[in-house]
């Protein structure tokens, strides 16, 4: 089933991208469609029915090459399971609603074909995606991470004619491979010091690793660390987290559906997906983590500055995404996964539905985008203004405080802010701002859109209307999502940590001992079926200080860690209480972000409904922090100056001095002056016909071959 | 005898395809690739021969034995490997020059002689006899640049002829020293490599063996002949100069030094790493700043076989793997984007980035396939050359972490040209409305698709090649250190 799964969406990729011609455009477009359709009901199937156990398929071998041995493969288990519900139903409703949104495009004269090729393309992504979710190893993990660089590139830069996005398309690429960089440095450095790729492996080397130390750039490292925090900047690239977000805000660029799935609901969440993955090496890497909450909260309240000040609809709710990714990552960093799994779980619901929403709003308006000329819409187009509006109760985080009962975005944003109180104040106060920021720039929206006068161009209001059925059915589904997904799934993800711990599969010793405390070393060991030949088990890198000081003099002993598999999707060291100790959060920290959410709410009131005259005159009175948050902090500058330019003049520098003057110059004085002269001397045979030079050389090789078959017979 | 065959059908092919032109229409393209086509049917009955070991075939005749030659073929998995590239590509470039009327006899001539000599240096083991090879390979790729290139064809073939010749002097000077440590006189590899050769004499020797080699490869700063040579170089040519010759480079490292110096490989090869390193980082930069699509791919093969550079030098399993397969890779993708941009300026007129632009929408499957191969320039997991850049990235984390950090930022900087290429050709709008770009035809799909299904096969299911290759990786560890 997880292999059908995995290749009904590459068929549909397949058929629509090279037979429509065929089959013709609308058939393509359907098949596609209905592939993913079918996958993201095989992956709800697996959601609901899956036991928590980890289960590998193999489809095929890959790589053999000395110790390194790698499938392609398939590993289900719950955090695969949430994945692939997340990506398949929003791709499947994503593909549902293109058929709306790219009927008519003014991008392409009407004997043009562009549908099948972007339903092509999205189903290719969709494909490209499950590798990465499904990835039982970190290379066919690689695989999937830049096929979705690529399908990324293709979508972002499908209105290909646009010199913007074009330019996007590029530099999403360019940024992500940065990102890359570090992920690749990461898989190498664990492939060196474990000697083995396959995620059991690298999980089992967690206390290993954090046992060795190696010198990489000159200096000493914690391996653990290091390798924490070179995958963690992977992350940084794809999920578009502070230093490497800049890519994210000019992707939207691209066709609005493909922002909705890509750079909303799945691509870019697959850094915390990683993070995620990846819980039995940071468990062991504290410092790593540190780096992923300071980056993470940081995003989040850098992010929401932006946001602020925006007036592109798809660009608010760009600035929104990265944000809440940074909630995500502190979820991760202090060590709650299953939260920062929860909140990306919810997010891709009212996410995807906000974007559609706005795609909505944006077809309705004749492919305006500026929040300025919109006002008054939510008579035009009551249907899409309902989805935005649960969109933005979702996001914002309305519920009944200090109860269960709330829209998606309520209970997992508090939880991450619960967790965050517990592992960094820092952390938990950014996050709270960004709390109250989020409120007020998503209500900013809705105000600007949906209610006030009409602005901007009459002729677009006046011919404004209401989308199509299939680009509302998506709307309706994505509602339910953003509505119920928090109160069905809080208890699994964070609210009861026993029944977390068996839904991901958990071994529940572990909670035993986690709820335990001091205790926790004397069970694990005994336990361990081979206590002195795996630790792993113990996973307690200071009860069992010999085997794994062993192990830092020859890191590939890991073979013997591989004994002890780290059980369960998630892996929560002993030492790790933040989910318990955010369930005893005191009131105040509970209900803070509620209070935010409510001042943000006031706050836009004021601004956008009672009194439209503020805003313009804030931004008069506080104009350089204006435009420091209109223009992004300033990094596309900052980086266009240090990288950008200085690359091109290194690029052009080395061609015309380094290659054109210097070398070539150089040999070419000495070889073209040399060597006519020569010719001249000897033979006076410069005949201006090269054809002669090449047949003396011939001749010249002739001669010598057969002076040599003589000499030889002569002896 | 059968390996006499895969020398000497090409080359018997080629004088065919000098005469047979006025007998039939197109007669001289049939016949070289019917000749082609023969060797490369020898040459998989030979693989299908059930041999142990590593050398699938070995044969020996007499030349001049009082000299001590031999002409010694032998054939492992490396070797067989190259011979099928040399083999498809010699085809693939009868195939792409259909279409060129000039001189055609002779033309289809130099193409099939081009592929007879290399196949002479993929299956040599006297070292006289290579050497031969070496310097007759030069000869039909300078007439192919100098009648049938573009634009300043002539200096560019005389800059190829000079570099290449003055570097095989280094060649041939060793190995007539060579020659004379046998007792008696000989050249055979096999006796050589059992002869003790002091330290410094060694490091002379291989001085004389790696010029040729790092200059056919090439690596900068001895590349100075490629760009020109490849930008003016008629499309054929180019899809040779790229998967033929620079291969041979790759391979003479990749066998010789190992073969006969393994003390003196021991001592220069961080300076190969470092020169490796830097080529990688150098030719990656120079195409980010090309204008010319034909002169941006060139670069892009200078980053690519200084990447194979270090994988040889880096001496461990990984990186002599990964060297090994991204030679495969690279003659499959750099030939497909020689291949793609001769379309290109078959149809435009120009090569011009800052003129190209729209082919999206006007030549669909022409976009198709550049995407395909310039994810292959990038190494995108999947591609073939993923996995020999994964490969040798592996192996540097072994010898040095600081040169396996440069080969990645080499495929960091790989994003920027490939893209900018992308964007200007395929995506932006039409800048050059008065002449239309069809796409690709039926006879530039065949090797298109040929050649894609061998880059995506040998990533999605490498063991078919690994396999293949293992044995010539195994000795060229096993007699190195």
């Amino acid at each position: 089933m997880a292999t059908i799964l995995l290749l009904a969406p590459l068929l549909g990729a397949l058929i629509c991208g090279f037979g429509w011609r065929l089959i013709g455009e609308r058939a393509g477009q359907v098949i596609a469609t209905a592939l993913v359709f079918l996958s993201a009901f095989l992956s709800w199937i697996i959601f609901f029915s899956h036991d928590g156990v980890t289960e590998h398929v193999v489809l095929l071998r890959w790589i053999e090459s000395g110790s390194l041995s790698t499938d392609w493969g398939i590993r289900l288990d719950r955090l695969t399971a949430i994945m692939l519900v997340v990506v398949n139903s929003v791709s499947a409703l994503v593909h549902l609603y293109s058929f709306g949104y790219m009927a008519h495009d003014d991008n392409w004269t009407h004997h043009e074909h562009y549908k099948a090729r972007f339903f092509a393309y999205l189903s290719f992504f969709t494909f490209a995606m499950l590798m990465l979710v499904t990835s039982d190893n970190l290379v066919q993990m690689f695989f999937g991470w830049e096929c979705v660089g690529v399908a990324s590139y293709l979508l972002i830069g499908f209105y290909y004619r646009k010199p913007s996005a074009n330019a996007a398309a590029m530099k999403a690429f360019v940024v992500n491979r940065v990102g890359d960089f570090g992920f690749a440095l990461g898989i190498f450095a664990l492939f060196f010091l474990v000697d083995s790729i396959r995620l059991d492996d690298v999980f089992a080397a967690g206390p290993m690793l954090a046992e060795t130390n190696l010198t990489f750039l000159w200096t000493e490292w914690n391996a653990a660390n290091l390798i924490g925090v070179l995958l963690f900047i992977g992350a940084m690239g794809k999920s578009a987290q502070l230093g490497l977000h800049t890519w994210l805000p000019d992707a939207m660029e691209g066709p609005t559906p493909v922002s909705a799935l890509i750079h909303a609901a799945t691509m870019v969440t697959a850094g915390v997906f990683l993070v995620c993955r990846m819980s039995p090496l940071y468990e062991y890497a504290p410092d790593a983590q540190t780096m992923i909450v300071v980056v993470g909260a940081t995003t989040a309240f850098f992010a929401a500055t932006v946001g602020l000040v925006q007036n592109d609809i798809k660009r608010v709710i760009a600035y929104s995404t990265c944000s809440q990714l940074g909630y995500m990552f502190v979820a991760a960093g202090v060590g709650v996964y299953s939260v920062a799994m929860f909140h990306l779980f919810t997010h891709a619901f009212f996410k995807a539905m906000l974007f559609l929403g706005a795609g909505s709003v944006i077809h309705a308006m004749h492919h305006e985008q500026d929040m300025r000329n919109y006002g008054g819409l939510r008579h035009k187009i009551p249907l899409t203004f309902a989805a935005m509006l649960i969109g933005t109760l979702a996001i914002t985080g309305v519920g009944i405080p200090l109860t269960h009962i709330g829209f998606a975005g309520f209970l997992s944003k508090d939880a991450v802010i619960e967790s965050a109180w517990v592992g960094s104040t820092y952390a938990f106060w950014m996050l709270v701002i960004a709390a109250f920021m989020t409120s007020f720039y998503s209500w900013r929206l809705m105000f600007l859109t949906f209610f006030g006068k009409p602005r901007g161009d009459h002729h677009a209001h006046d011919h404004a209307h209401e989308s199509p059925k299939v680009m509302l059915i998506p709307l309706g589904v994505l509602a339910l999502g953003a509505i119920f997904s928090g109160m069905v799934w809080y208890n699994s993800f964070f609210g009861d940590e026993a029944k977390m711990r068996s839904w991901f599969g958990m071994p529940a010793a572990a909670e035993h001992q986690a709820e335990a405390g001091a205790e926790h070393g004397a069970e694990a060991v005994a336990e361990a079926p081979d206590a002195a030949e795996a630790p792993a088990v113990a996973d307690t890198a200071t009860e069992a200080p010999t085997v794994a000081d062993a192990a830092t003099e020859a890191p590939a002993e890991a073979e013997h860690h591989a004994a002890a598999p780290v059980q369960g999707a998630l892996f929560i060291g002993p030492e790790n209480h933040v989910i318990h100790a955010a369930h005893e959060a005191p009131v105040w920290v509970k209900v803070s972000p509620f209070v935010a959410m409510v001042l943000g709410l006031a706050l836009a009131y004021q601004f956008y409904i009672r009194n439209p005259s503020l805003p313009g005159r804030l931004a008069a009175n506080q104009r350089p922090l204006y435009l420091f948050f209109l223009n992004k902090w300033y990094f596309d500058e900052l980086y266009d100056v240090v990288f950008v330019r200085s690359a091109k003049w290194l690029g052009r520098f080395l061609w015309k001095r380094g290659d054109g003057n210097v070398i070539d110059g150089t040999i070419n004085g000495l070889a073209l002056g040399f060597i006519p002269m020569l010719t001249r001397l000897t033979g006076r045979a410069q005949s201006g016909y090269i054809f002669h030079y090449a047949f003396a050389m011939f001749l010249g090789i002739a001669i010598l071959i057969t002076w040599m078959t003589l000499s030889g017979g002569a002896h | 005898m059968e390996l006499n065959a895969l020398v000497l059908l090409p080359f018997f092919g080629g004088v065919a395809a000098l005469f047979v032109g006025r007998l039939a229409r197109d007669a001289e393209r049939w016949v070289a690739i019917a000749a082609m086509a023969l060797a490369l049917l020898v040459l998989v009955l030979a693989l299908a021969d059930p041999s142990q070991g590593r050398w699938l075939a070995i044969s020996r005749s007499d030349w001049a034995p009082a000299l001590g030659v031999q002409i010694i073929f032998a054939m492992d998995g490396l070797s067989a490997a190259l011979l099928a590239i040399s083999l498809v590509l010699g085809i693939v470039s009868v195939i792409v020059s259909w279409k060129m009327t000039q001189y055609s006899g002779l033309l289809n001539a130099c193409l099939c002689w081009t592929v007879a000599a290399s196949n002479g240096v993929f299956l040599s083991f006297d070292l006289l006899v290579f050497a031969f090879f070496w310097e007759l390979m030069i000869v039909p790729a300078f007439l192919l640049i100098s009648i049938w290139g573009h634009g300043e064809r002539e200096a560019a073939a005389l800059k190829f002829l000079v570099f290449n010749a003055v570097a095989g002097l280094g060649l041939l000077a060793a190995v007539f020293y060579m020659g004379s440590l046998g007792e008696p006189v000989t050249f055979d590899a096999f006796v050589l490599a059992k002869v003790e050769i002091p330290h410094h004499v060694q490091v002379w020797l291989l001085l004389g063996f790696a010029l040729a080699f790092l200059v056919k490869l090439p690596v900068p700063p001895l590349h100075a002949w490629l760009p020109d040579a490849h930008t003016q170089a008629p499309t054929a040519g180019s899809i040779l100069l790229a998967g033929l010759l620079l291969k041979t480079g790759a391979y003479g490292l990749f066998r010789f030094p190992a073969m006969l110096f393994p003390e003196a490989l021991v001592t220069l090869s961080p300076y190969g790493l470092a020169l490796g390193a830097f080529g990688s980082i150098y030719g990656a930069l120079l195409a980010c700043g090309q204008t010319d699509a034909k002169r941006l791919v060139a670069y892009t093969s200078v980053a690519h076989m200084s990447i194979v550079l270090m994988g040889i030098a880096g001496g461990v399993y990984f990186s002599m793997m990964g060297a090994a397969v991204e030679m495969v890779a690279h003659a499959f993708s750099a030939s497909a984007l020689f291949l793609l941009i001769g379309a290109l300026y078959d149809r435009m007129g120009t090569r011009d980035l800052r003129q190209l632009g729209g082919l999206q929408q006007s030549a669909p499957r022409f976009a198709a396939a550049f995407a395909l191969f310039f994810s292959a320039a990038l190494a995108m997991p999947g591609t073939a050359n993923f996995l020999g850049e994964a490969l040798v990235i592996t192996g540097m984390f072994q010898v040095n972490w600081l040169f396996a950090s440069i080969t990645l930022v080499s495929l960091v900087i790989s994003v920027v040209y490939a893209t900018r290429l992308f964007k200007r050709v395929v995506f932006g709008k039409t800048r050059r409305t008065e002449v239309v770009m069809t796409d690709l035809t039926l006879r530039e799909m065949g090797p298109i698709v040929l050649l894609a299904i061998c880059t995506l096969l040998f990533g999605m299911l490498p063991q078919l090649l690994m396999g293949v290759l293992e044995p010539a990786v195994g000795a060229a560890l096993v007699t190195g250190r």
